[in-house]
């Protein structure tokens, strides 16, 4: 267990050393790139030019994983560095917040639309969620923002308060319980089909505790394993809500340098972006064993845990 | 195939959706032509108005018309989304009914594939094809249509998979069949519907991420409207003037509600339950 | 008092389920009893309604069926009429079930100890959990499973289907019930496998004086445990009496046929075995007459019109069919005009 985690985490450097290579390799391969741009050092230029693409792409590796320093732009005069941890903590406070609020929203939610399945309530929220969903992020934070800022003007347009603040981590929850809530819904719906579920009912346990315990840990299976896919979503999301709002987090960065063409800040949001899914994904898999414990065995055999539980 | 059909055309909520979603592209495609004033006109006097009848739906910051603006904006999103929305299910169905009927390494390497295809956001992928190969040119095309690949070929494998292992095809196999004849006759009869369904969510998905770009300044050049950018420029005037960004905000989840109602009206009528995750 | 009393009395119960197709009649006036001490075989084709009775008595219908009618007395309260609340309290600890498929009907999330220490404390909530722990390994063990600690730690999927049904019927024995409902309990089983949890049902029944109420379309399983034996045919009990007389004077035209078909082995290979002819039975429109008609080689014209009541044979032996009906009214014709 302890062993193979250590081996997950530790495997997140070659993987987002392999999103690197790509980046640098679709950058030299493909037409259309200003090869000038792609020389992620301003200031030693004239050394960088003279190395080769394997050379570069190793001195950048090692920069990044030794130093966290990911260059500086041609335009700017301060270190990447800097920039980005403020953004990158910017934006993983509103995600960090949301993936949590999303959970514990989203999970209820679709355990509620499963017991009344085939009622009104659960088509109701059946529909509601594919649809929020689906729906672009900024049409969720339109409505939200045409009803509590321009009706009823709870907030504000352009944030100036914490309750203004708090309004990205609003709108991404919704989405992202949407999302969850279908999961959720589904794998519930299945489990409470399950013939243990009569056999415990025929033992005497409460219908809550077969509900709230047996079909619930069964559910949160399904629900767990889309958690870095969610994650993928907010992190996306983020990239609206940031633009809606004018957050000054890792979105917004991502969206100014492409619109400047600024490689260098690209490569590490990239990189940062590559991190932070890792990340999740090592979650992910805690998360599923601890409610799945038959995996705890299979573990050992298997590198991908998700594709073994047939998701 | 007739029956299931009829069933279709019983379905108002269907029925309702196709329609809209034919009147929403007709009106793309043919307002343009009804009328003098070009998107591109810039009148400075007429700036920022309100509904009238010289501008159905008023006017930008720029004094351009939004009716045909909305009109052109609707033809490149629309285009855009099922443009990609169809690459995908091509080749998600092509790729999909591959692996699961050749199975053994192909198969593994392709899955694999998809795998780490999936585990890029959308949005992500869409952005740095757009970046790569050139950006404002609709490059970001192969990037969503790429993002909406690896659903399908999970449902179609999955599918072609059940199929080619349920006992009628054995039996057809064991008479004689060759492999050829099991996909054209019972494997393809069988995905095609799923393939439908999961086209109505893909073409969604496509504009969803074509409107996204619009919105965050990275898809179409400016002067060409996208009804994401569109709604990007009416952003900053949600207190005075909000039609100009809710407008092209409905026109979307008016879109997408059609999409899924049409996706689901299919379902409904081949009866296929669950199964959506 | 020789005479066994009735444990579990089941009156006129009738079910129902809505479907697309419309309302299915799956369980039409059926009476059946189990008496203490004694093992009552529900058998039938599969569609006759014999799990539902069932579950009926337990209140564990799908959402999709509801109770129209009868009664289910046990211990002086009638199940059908008991608030949820009631029946959960019942469920386990004095009417227990144990299940067709015994590895999908264990919890894969839990292991088996706390499974068991879980209902066991669903009913003595007092009880602490070393306490729960004890019992739950000495029921195993008496259940005859082989080092119960270990197979406590342990998750269903790594148990076999054979153990699986032995921790089913530990759990289902836990709060010692006075009536374990099996339902089609070794049919998911090996021959062999089937072989030894009927033995331990014997051996329960015998140790701890329990009634069983054992459903299966299996006879020759029903004839090694059951001491009264109940046929079920498209809903409706056909006939109903000792092991014996099911098995050696049947009355109903049905059980007739079915017991020709149970294959001997001094009949010869070459013989095929009988079969009925005629359509099977259409659950939504049910017909006026028996529902065994359009199949039974005796049917008459009333058949077809008319459903057969049940009628007392004699011996608490009972079958519903015309053919009897009316060789029981001529004993009593003749009997009238003597007087």
């Amino acid at each position: 267990m302890f062993g193979y985690f250590c081996k997950r985490i530790l495997l997140i450097i070659p993987c987002v050393m392999a999103v690197i290579l790509l980046i640098f390799m679709l950058m030299a391969a493909l037409p259309g790139t200003d090869t000038e741009h792609m020389v992620p050092y301003a200031d030693d230029v004239p050394e960088q030019e003279s190395l080769s693409f394997l050379q570069q792409y190793g001195k950048y590796c090692w920069r990044v994983f030794t130093r966290l320093d990911f260059g500086r732009n041609r335009s700017s005069v301060l270190p990447l560095r800097e920039e980005l941890l403020v953004r990158t903590r910017i934006t993983l406070r509103v995600m960090g917040l949301s993936v949590l609020a999303t959970y514990l929203l989203g999970v209820p939610l679709g355990v509620y639309a499963a017991c009344r399945r085939g009622r009104w309530q659960d088509t109701l929220l059946t529909t509601i969620t594919t649809l929020l969903a689906s729906i672009p992020a900024f049409c969720i934070s339109l409505a939200l923002m045409l009803l509590f800022a321009v009706r009823l003007r709870w907030i504000h347009v352009i944030p100036q308060n914490s309750v203004d603040e708090a309004v990205p981590v609003v709108i991404l929850t919704v989405m992202g319980a949407a999302n969850v809530a279908k999961v959720t819904r589904a794998g519930m719906a299945e489990v409470l089909d399950k013939p243990f579920i009569l056999s415990l009912t025929s033992l005497g346990l409460s219908r809550r505790n077969v509900i709230l315990t047996h079909a619930l840990k069964n559910a949160l299976v399904p629900a767990f394993s889309v958690f870095s896919s969610v994650c993928a979503q907010l992190l996306c999301g983020s990239i609206v809500v940031e633009h809606f709002f004018t957050v000054r987090g890792l979105g917004s960065a991502m969206v100014a340098a492409i619109r400047s063409r600024a490689t260098t800040t690209l490569l590490a949001c990239a990189v940062v972006v590559a991190l932070i899914m890792s990340i999740c994904s090592v979650i992910t898999d805690l998360l599923f064993v601890t409610v799945n414990p038959s995996l705890r065995r299979t573990l050992r055999f298997s590198s991908n845990l998700r594709r073994r539980s047939g998701r | 195939m007739k029956r299931k059909s009829r069933a279709f055309f019983h379905n108002p909520a269907a029925v309702t959706a196709l329609l809209l979603l034919l009147g929403i592209i007709l009106f793309c495609i043919l307002y343009p032509f009804f009328t003098s004033v070009d998107y591109r006109e810039i009148n400075f006097s007429e700036r920022l108005q309100l509904p009238s009848p010289k501008h159905p739906l008023g006017t930008d910051e720029m004094g351009r018309d939004m009716m045909v603006r909305m009109a052109w904006g609707g033809r490149v999103t629309l285009s855009v989304a099922f443009l990609s929305g169809f690459i995908a299910a091509a080749a998600g169905t092509g790729i999909g009914v591959l692996c699961g009927y050749a199975g053994g390494r192909i198969d593994s390497v392709i899955m694999r594939g998809m795998d780490a295809i999936a585990s890029i956001p959308g949005l992500l992928l869409a952005i740095v094809f757009d970046y790569l190969l050139g950006m404002g040119r609709g490059n970001f095309l192969f990037g969503v249509a790429i993002a909406g690949i690896p659903p399908f070929v999970r449902l179609i494998r999955g599918a072609v998979l059940e199929i080619s292992g349920s006992a009628y095809v054995e039996a057809s196999r064991a008479l004689g069949a060759t492999p050829l004849h099991v996909v054209r006759k019972h494997v393809i009869h069988n995905v095609l519907p799923m393939a439908a369904i999961q086209a109505t969510t893909s073409v969604a998905d496509a504009l969803t991420t074509c409107t996204i770009l619009g919105y965050i300044g990275v898809g179409i050049n400016a002067p060409t409207p996208e009804w994401g950018a569109l709604f990007d420029n009416g952003k900053y005037l949600l207190r005075t003037l909000p039609h100009l960004s809710v407008i092209p905000a409905v026109m979307i989840v008016v879109c997408i509600i059609c999409l899924y109602l049409l996706g689901n009206g299919i379902r409904d009528s081949l009866s296929i339950g669950g199964g959506e995750v | 008092m020789n005479e066994p009393q009735i444990l579990l009395d089941v009156q006129g119960l009738r079910v129902s389920f809505q479907t697309p197709r419309g309302s299915v009649q799956a369980v039409s006036d059926a009476n059946f009893q189990v008496r203490r001490g004694e093992v009552t075989g529900i058998a039938g084709e599969s569609g006759s309604g014999k799990s539902v009775s069932a579950y009926a008595v337990l209140g564990l219908l799908a959402r999709n069926a509801s109770v129209e009618g009868g009664s289910a007395f046990f211990n002086g309260r009638d199940l059908l009429s008991l608030e949820e609340k009631e029946l959960r309290k019942i469920r386990g600890s004095e009417i227990s079930m144990i299940f067709q498929d015994p590895v999908t009907a264990l919890d894969p999330a839990f292991t088996i100890g706390s499974f068991l220490a879980e209902v066991l404390r669903s009913h003595e909530p007092s009880i602490s959990r070393r306490e729960a722990r004890r019992r739950s390994a000495q029921m195993l063990a008496a259940m005859g499973i082989p080092d119960p600690e270990n197979v406590m730690s342990r998750y269903p999927d790594s148990l076999s289907g054979g153990m699986c049904q032995r921790v089913c019927i530990a759990a289902a024995l836990l709060c010692t019930p006075k009536l374990l409902i099996a339902d089609e309990p070794t049919t998911a089983l090996d021959v062999t496998i089937q072989d030894e949890i009927l033995s331990l049902l014997q051996q329960i029944k015998e140790e701890k004086d329990m009634s069983i109420l054992f459903i299966s379309h299996d006879f020759g399983v029903l004839a090694r445990l059951c001491d009264r034996i109940c046929v079920m045919y498209g809903g409706f009990v056909m006939e109903s009496g000792s092991a014996d007389q099911i098995y050696h004077s049947a009355a109903h035209p049905y059980t007739q046929a079915l017991m020709r078909a149970i294959p001997r082995l001094e009949n010869s290979a070459q013989e095929p075995l009988p079969s009925l002819r005629g359509e099977p039975l259409d659950p939504v429109r049910l017909p006026d007459g028996c529902v065994f008609a359009s199949c039974c080689p005796q049917c008459s014209e009333e058949c077809l019109r008319v459903r057969p009541v049940s009628t007392d044979l004699g011996e608490d032996h009972t079958a519903a069919c015309h053919k009897l009906i009316r060789k029981r009214k001529k004993p009593l014709k003749t009997a009238d005009s003597m007087l």
